[in-house]
């Protein structure tokens, strides 16, 4: 405890410690020979005459889609086999003022498969459909699609997709985000190419209103994980904002250089009462490696898993790797966002499972007390809190009317801190509107 | 080239004021054209699109972008359940176009230029420059699929919005965001900035519709562009495959005087003396209110004129009246106002046609004419129409977007939304904010972020009442996060906990989201209302229109995705269903007192609602349908789906009818628009609107201003003028065994009129409404629909009661000017005049003997 107070006397210095990654250098293993004029001479072409055209230009690859629907063919080539790697490359979709959009063009590679879809106007991928939606009599299911990230017509994009095939992880990547825009975390990413060679394919899904689509600096590079293991510094924040993240105000209160956001959006209205939310964006494998403090702001993983649980098991990882676990308590949190149960709970949070409505106000606001506020003289106070308690191995850092308020616990080279008071309710100094928040944040955070 | 076309250039010679050397540059990144009047270019890599245009000599010019554009039908042929596509405007700019030179001497040169959209449209376009001040374009163009859009698009960024006049209209031309002002070809229009312009003259038979303008305008400053439009009409109607032949002028940079000269010797028919317009000052006026009209007249010859003025007025069933107004002189190309009181009878109620008709020498040479209502109860004679907050806040364009809803005939208007949060323990921090500057903070929000000042409020809703327009605040029922977060135990959460929001977006650092709020106790809700008074107070609103409802168990969103009841919980985690077992007891009780509340310190207060008020609600909450339509303007946003739920006319009508009978008893009247599946002007939507106004429902929103060839398929002002015989409460519907018997027409299984029979009894007799829409019952309202026939010399056949006699009749046309025409009767027969669209016949019975 004496060691956290002197550290919050300092210029907040994020958690940092040396770790040994997985993160290695990556080696560039193939690339798509797209500007000498014999660059397709790799390819096969499976697009029979009136199908979709493949020619290169400007160094481009220029992919003319026809109105052939879901029939208008693809080229192929063949592929080093990688376990963990990247493909990357620009991609340039359908043009504005093309009429009768539609699914256009596709880009597949080991048992990865990715599509752009003109008419909402976003890149997409092929996922396993929920299982409701399994045709009678099968047992396996049918292919839906998972969108990735908007995209506008006729903008040259920069694409990444991410995979590890010891992980299961495909992580995509749409522009210049850090942090990929969907995460499938349990994906057979090489499929039968485990045991037929890697292929990637390009091709057409057809069209009403025949248009050209354009690709270019097609690559593909492998992890390599032989090469020298380095030390790396675990020091990003990576701040989840949850539903009240903007009362808490982190965003002001941590350094920008280091902090990454993944932000809590609602998808679409919600006529019934069934939240339809996501992030905006996921931690992916590098930002984990390097998180030092891992913040879920009033974070729900419920409804629609939009925390799954092979994140939680990264965040986990993390955790035990050195980094820092943040929960801060809102109406979203914890139970009501979904946690009870929860890998995460089960395994890291330092608190006993409660009811799902876990709330508890008090009939007026309460000081927050615990060592780190003793002698401040117009201490902090809060409403509502979440009524949990915690484990035994967990210390109680903070309270508030006697329930306790900061719960504190070690998790490997780690620490997860669950912070369980609420910005809930309208009270003269409640803590996210005092003037001590910003020092009460960093001492939680740190 | 036609021979018109000759004529036209002939005319270009007539009036060229100097001769110098025409220079024609055609370059590899460009083509450049001067004359002693003008200097162009034309950017090889923007599909040779005109991109520069100046005066002779040094001047550097100013960018702007010509271009033609075309966009597809979007309209399907066979029924999918999908509506129509969106229309995809295919600009000239970014196409790949070939510039040919056609010729070249001193006195004449001309360039083609020629491209294709996809296989199935291709354009040529000639463009011909001579020594005179003006450039003549001819565009062809050959289609093998319908086209929905052919427009030349003329835009110039340069010229600040706020320094432009617009011409003839002689009258500022200034419009609010991406709202047109239109105007009929053949004509000629100037886009005026400063002493200089730049002209479009829409040669007679160019093939042209109407021309179109409009800023777009952004802040901070709200002047940023202006833009030109030539529009050819009615193309999904044209023969496929098919050929369009469009025809234009262009005078760039040209004082106004050389235009009007030029204009004047190449439109020789324009009429010597024009009313540009006329117009009402109000929309709407109560019992006993004046109103007057004004009109802008134009002197369109270089000789001294006279004109005889008279005002003619039309109400109910054939009711006129003719006033002489005297005479007005004109100066040669003079332009004047002319307005005059319109007198308000005692009997003039409903929907009011005042004309304005000038002669020369005792021949009427013009006539124009506007239509407007006198009720004590807005919603049920005029017309709807909905703007929302992130388009209508500009500082400083609080009249102009009065205007622009008054050119739309806008009787009503409800503003959405408006308030930083629609609930709030305090009024002026929410309904009634007592601030300057807010961010409205509701559903909206989900889609843009926007601030609204309390100046442009207050004088948007005075600068409305100036024109008779009401205006509705929209309350959705939905929170603000802030004040959620403040107040959680007022909310609706879902079954795992989670506060029920509805949606919301993050905006930098800023989260706005909407929840639902749970106010189920009568003082939570009077409380609420004496809220809505203040904001009354506050702003001057006439009314509000919820996009919520007080039923305590179903949710709050209007278009019940899930279809079925919705259990919540509250702050404890107790279901909706336990709480409130009677939703309808509640919610009426609620309900009432909110309405109680309001109107006890304005008993005007227009209240407004969406309801659904279908079978399914009408079993479960009968008590509150009835408070919920008592006097109320009523929304019935379940009935805007013509995709899958009612896909032909018939359907849609029939729960329309049913609806709207049901809303009626209580003194209701309902509203249905932006109905999704139809494309806007096309004959699908002519139609629906004349099905719409048929059931006795207005259309809501995209009303089209009228002042163009288009408006004489126009049917708001054909609805406003007629408004008794189709919104009047004290009609009802006949049983449909009696709409089998009591109306027979000729040929009726062609058209749409057997859903649309009804009555009223009056104090001698009784009269019957039947409305006729030709298009057939079992038509799918989203599938591509050619004209209809006209249908000529119908005979209608009705069925008298004992006791009765057939006494009167009358055909009610719409048109650009909306008719009311007596029928001959013979026997119990009438003959319909020759109608198009639509046709209301009103017969009166009186008893035997009198």
């Amino acid at each position: 405890m004496k060691q956290t107070m002197a550290m919050s006397k300092s210029i907040f210095p994020i958690l940092a410690c040396v770790v040994l990654t997985t993160l290695g250098a990556e080696r560039l293993i193939w690339k798509a020979d797209f500007e000498s004029p014999q660059g397709l001479a790799a390819w096969q072409f499976h697009t029979k005459n009136g199908r979709s055209t493949y020619a290169l230009k400007d160094g481009c690859l220029e992919v003319g889609i026809t109105g052939h629907f879901y029939d208008d063919g693809y080229i192929e080539a063949d592929i080093p086999l990688c376990r963990s790697g990247y493909l990357e490359f620009e991609a340039q979709v359908n043009q504005p003022g093309v009429s009768n959009p539609g699914p256009s063009l596709f880009l597949e590679f080991y048992n990865i498969s990715t599509f752009w879809h003109d008419y909402c106007k976003d890149w997409r991928c092929y996922v396993p459909a929920p299982e409701q939606r399994r045709e009678p009599g099968f047992a396996m299911e049918a292919p839906g699609h998972a969108q990735i990230a908007r995209i506008f017509p006729g903008q040259w994009v920069r694409y990444r997709i991410q995979f590890d095939a010891k992980t299961d992880h495909v992580e995509f990547l749409a522009g210049n985000a850090r942090d990929p825009s969907l995460i499938l975390g349990t994906h057979p990413v090489l499929g039968r190419d485990e045991y037929l060679g890697g292929r990637i394919r390009i091709g057409s899904m057809g069209h009403t209103s025949p248009y050209v689509c354009r690709i270019r600096n097609l690559k593909l590079f492998e992890y390599d994980e032989k090469s020298e293991k380095e030390g790396k510094t675990r020091d990003l924040i990576l701040l989840f904002n949850g539903f009240s993240s903007n009362l808490y105000g982190l965003h002001r209160i941590l350094p920008q250089e280091k902090l990454r956001t993944y932000t809590l959006v609602s998808t679409r209205a919600a006529a019934s009462p069934i939240n339809r939310w996501k992030y905006d964006l996921l931690p992916g494998r590098v930002s984990l490696e390097q998180a030092a403090v891992i913040i879920l702001a009033d974070a729900p993983a419920e409804p629609a898993g939009i925390l799954p649980e092979f994140l939680q098991k990264d965040i986990e990882r993390a955790v035990a790797d050195g980094a820092r676990l943040v929960l801060l308590g809102g109406p979203c949190a914890l139970n009501r966002g979904g946690l009870g149960g929860s890998w995460l709970w089960k395994r890291l949070l330092p608190l006993n499972e409660g009811a799902v409505k876990d709330m508890h106000t008090f009939p007026e606001p309460m000081p927050i007390q615990g060592n780190f506020i003793s002698g401040t003289e117009k201490p902090p106070k809060v409403l509502t809190v979440h009524a949990l308690t915690p484990r035994e191995n967990a210390d109680t850092l903070l309270s508030a009317g006697g329930r306790p308020v900061l719960v504190s616990a070690p998790f490997g080279k780690g620490t997860v801190r669950v912070f369980l008071g609420t910005p809930l309710g309208q009270a003269e100094g409640i803590f996210h509107k005092s003037t001590f928040w910003p020092e009460l944040a960093k001492y939680i955070i740190q | 080239m036609t021979i018109g076309f000759h004529n036209v250039i002939a005319c270009c010679l007539l009036v060229a004021c100097s001769v110098s050397a025409l220079e024609l540059k055609l370059g590899k990144e460009n083509l450049k054209v001067s004359n002693a009047h003008y200097q162009l270019t034309f950017d090889a890599k923007r599909g040779y699109a005109l991109t520069r245009l100046g005066p002779a000599g040094k001047h550097p010019g100013i960018p702007v972008l010509g271009a033609f554009c075309c966009a597809p039908d979007g309209q399907p042929d066979k029924y999918t359940g999908a509506g129509h596509a969106k229309q995809q405007l295919i600009s000239q700019n970014g196409q790949a176009v070939t510039c040919t030179l056609l010729r070249q001497d001193a006195a004449s040169s001309a360039i083609r230029l020629s491209w294709n959209v996809g296989k199935e449209i291709s354009i040529s376009q000639e463009w011909i420059f001579d020594d005179s001040p003006s450039v003549i374009v001819h565009t062809s163009v050959a289609f093998t699929r319908r086209l929905g859009k052919a427009l030349w698009r003329f835009t110039d960024a340069a010229t600040p919005a706020n320094n432009v006049s617009f011409l003839p209209d002689a009258r500022p031309c200034s419009t609010v965001l991406d709202k047109p002002y239109r105007s009929a070809t053949p004509h000629w229009k100037f886009l005026r900035h400063g002493k200089n312009g730049t002209g479009i003259i829409a040669v007679e038979d160019g093939g042209w519709e109407y021309f179109q303008y409009f800023t777009r305008r952004k802040s901070p400053d709200w002047s940023n562009m202006n833009r030109m439009e030539l529009h050819a009409g009615e193309l999904p109607h044209r023969t496929v495959p098919g050929k369009l032949e469009l025809s234009f002028r262009l005078v760039p940079w040209i004082s106004e005087s050389k235009i009007r000269e030029l204009a004047s010797t190449t439109l020789p028919s324009l009429p010597k003396v024009e009313i540009v317009h006329a117009e009402m000052d109000k929309v709407c006026i109560k019992p006993g209110e004046n109103n007057a009209i004004e009109t802008t007249l134009i002197n369109n010859s270089p000789e001294n004129r006279k004109v005889d003025v008279t005002l003619t007025l039309d109400w109910g069933l054939g009711r006129h009246l003719s006033i002489p107004c005297g005479q007005i002189q004109f100066a040669p190309w003079e332009s004047r106002q002319w307005r005059r009181d319109v007198p308000n009878t005692s009997d003039m109620r409903w929907g009011i046609t005042a004309g304005v008709e000038i002669r020369e020498n005792g021949q009427l040479t013009d006539r124009k004419n506007d239509v407007f209502s006198c009720t004590s109860f807005p919603p049920e004679a005029v017309a709807a129409d909905i703007v929302n907050a992130g388009n209508c806040r500009q500082d400083g364009f609080e009249q102009e977007w009065a205007d622009y809803l008054k050119r739309c005939h806008a009787g009503i208007v409800e503003y959405y939304c408006w308030a930083p949060s629609t609930w709030s323990p305090k009024s002026e921090d929410g309904l009634a904010i007592d601030k300057e500057k807010w961010e409205p903070h509701t559903e909206s929000q989900g889609a843009y972020r926007t601030t609204l000042t309390r100046s442009f409020v207050q004088g948007f809703v005075n600068a409305s009442h100036a024109r008779g327009i009401r205006i509705l605040a929209w309350i959705t029922g939905l929170v603000n996060h802030e004040v959620m977060l403040e107040h959680p135990e007022m909310l609706q959460y879902c079954p795992d906990g989670q506060p029920s929001v509805y949606n919301g977006r993050v905006y930098g650092d800023k989260r706005f989201a909407v929840m639902k709020l749970a106010p189920y106790t009568q003082k939570a809700a009077a409380d609420w209302g004496r809220q809505m008074a203040d904001s009354v107070d506050r702003f001057g609103w006439d009314g509000c229109r919820w996009d919520w409802k007080f039923l305590p168990n179903v949710s709050s969103d209007p278009i019940y995705a899930d279809g079925s009841p919705v259990v919540w919980h509250d702050w404890r985690g107790v279901p909706s269903t336990t709480l409130y077992p009677d939703q309808d007891a509640v919610g009426t009780a609620c309900l009432s007192a909110w309405r109680k509340a309001v109107s006890e310190r304005h008993p005007d207060f227009i209240y407004g609602t969406n309801l659904r008020a279908d079978d399914s609600l009408s079993q479960v909450a009968p008590k509150y349908i009835a408070e919920a339509s008592r006097n109320a303007y009523l929304q019935f946003e379940f009935l805007l789906n013509f995709g899958t739920k009612y896909p032909t006319y018939a359907k849609w009508a029939g729960e329309l009818c049913k609806t709207v009978q049901r809303c009626r008893i209580y003194g209701g009247q309902g509203t249905v628009g932006f109905m999704k599946g139809v494309e806007e002007g096309s004959v699908s939507e002519r139609m629906a609107r004349h099905v719409c106004h048929a059931a006795g429902c207005k259309w809501l929103g995209g009303n089209r201003e009228i002042r163009y060839h288009g408006s004489q398929r126009n049917s708001v002002p054909f609805a406003i003028r007629f408004a008794e015989y189709f919104y009047s409460t004290d009609f009802r519907l006949l049983p449909e065994e009696r709409r089998k018997k009591e109306v027979m027409a000729e040929n009726g299984d062609e058209c749409f009129f057997r859903q649309f029979i009804y009555e009223r009894h009056m104090k001698d007799g009784r009269q019957m409404a039947v409305h006729f829409v030709n298009a057939r019952p079992d038509t799918y309202v989203t599938v591509f629909q050619p004209r209809p026939e006209i249908r000529r010399n119908m005979k209608v056949a009705v069925s008298p009661m004992k006791d009765e006699r057939l006494a009167r009749a009358f055909a009610l046309l719409p048109g650009k000017e909306p008719a009311c025409i007596p029928l001959q009767i013979s026997g119990n027969m009438v003959t319909l005049p020759d109608w198009e669209e639509a046709v209301s016949l009103i017969v009166e019975f009186s008893k035997a003997g009198k």
